[in-house]
């Protein structure tokens, strides 16, 4: 049985990852120290049940995205570019433009097609974002493509 | 463009970046299904109380009429308290996170849609008998005869009358704060459900 000093201490090491999806899935403070915490609590609730199979990493990535993904979170209000300032990756500097609308091209597609190519840039394999998602391995595959596609022609547009 | 090289960027640059907290693990959980697993824990308090309450006026009220007609109420709580009880009991907050997210999708989202039924059907059960206690209870103090009272005629309509306008009224309104409460919560997963069903 792992000690809960052990854990968090594991948790540290991948903390990068539950700040990532919360990131792209909540626009709001409390949300995100919401979340924060119920991401915590289902991990350590979970580990028990952690078989080693996967690494640690793509298991917390899991837990993260399920959690998000089901949770009641306050509405989104809608972005656009006009307040992309207000933004917190606009705050950060030596972004640039590029980064600046991959980050807002990705916060523009639907939640599901976010996981499955924030999945894809992690590289993650077609039937490994399958796995995680539920979707078939063809269907992810289409998918993807149909995402990237999509994204490529927001980003040439700009 | 490479998109995973801009990737890669953006996540140095921002995704990365701490939210605030510390990592230190809650033992509470604030997710909808932990959210009604304490309103099952609400509801058992709450049920238990009125019981202790009923059993107390039981003693109370000589007239046998009125006796019999918190018997039932009590039945009726005992009922209600064990079956809140069992759900509080049965409902495990943690996700099912060794599956994938359809299926963990999909359990959050039964699990809500059952519990929100459970309660309409409790609410249509519980109503028509408390609405009567309380009638049965109200005559007895209100006119100290209850015996005489329910022998009028329009006493008895009146009483079912009760019971048949607050039983609906009673389950639409259970029904319409667990729409306020949950609605959107259950439609947002429904259609993420639907589109790792039917994603193409």
């Amino acid at each position: 049985m792992v000690s809960e000093r052990e854990f968090t201490n594991q948790i540290e090491s991948c903390r990068g990852i539950i700040f990532k999806v919360i990131r792209l899935y909540v626009r709001d403070e409390e949300d995100e120290k919401d979340l924060f915490q119920e991401i915590l609590f289902q991990a350590w609730k979970s580990y028990p049940r952690f078989d080693g199979r996967s690494k640690f990493s793509t298991w917390l990535y899991r837990v993260s995205l399920n959690t998000v993904l089901t949770f009641k979170r306050r509405p989104l209000k809608v972005v656009t570019h006009e307040n992309f300032e207000s933004l917190p990756v606009a705050a950060e500097k030596g972004n640039t433009e590029e980064t600046e609308a991959l980050y807002l091209a990705i916060r523009e597609l639907n939640e599901i097609d976010r996981m499955i190519v924030t999945l894809h840039l992690d590289g993650y394999e077609n039937e490994e974002i399958a796995e995680i998602s539920g979707l078939t391995k063809n269907n992810t595959a289409v998918k993807l493509h149909r995402i990237k596609e999509t994204l490529t022609k927001k980003l040439k547009d700009l | 463009m490479d998109l995973q090289e801009v990737w890669k960027k953006l996540e140095k640059n921002k995704l990365e970046k701490p939210v605030l907290g510390t990592v230190e693990i809650r033992k509470k959980s604030k997710h909808p299904v932990q959210k009604l697993k304490n309103a099952y824990l609400q509801t058992t308090g709450f049920s238990l109380a009125f019981l202790i309450g009923f059993i107390v006026l039981f003693f109370m009220f000589p007239e046998p009429i009125v006796k019999v007609g918190l018997a039932l109420v009590i039945v009726g709580y005992v009922f209600f308290f064990v079956v809140n009880f069992n759900m509080y009991r049965k409902v495990n907050v943690v996700l099912p996170v060794d599956q994938n997210l359809k299926s963990a999708m999909q359990h959050t989202y039964d699990f809500i849609t059952a519990n929100i039924h459970f309660q309409e059907y409790t609410a249509v059960f519980i109503y028509p008998i408390a609405a009567s206690a309380g009638f049965l209870m109200g005559g007895a103090v209100g006119s100290g005869d209850i015996d005489g009272m329910l022998q009028k005629k329009f006493v008895i309509i009146a009483l079912i009358v009760t019971a048949i306008v607050l039983t609906p009224i009673a389950f639409y309104l259970t029904r319409w704060l667990y729409k306020v409460s949950y609605g959107k919560c259950l439609k947002e997963l429904k259609e993420r459900i639907d589109e790792l069903e039917n994603p193409n």
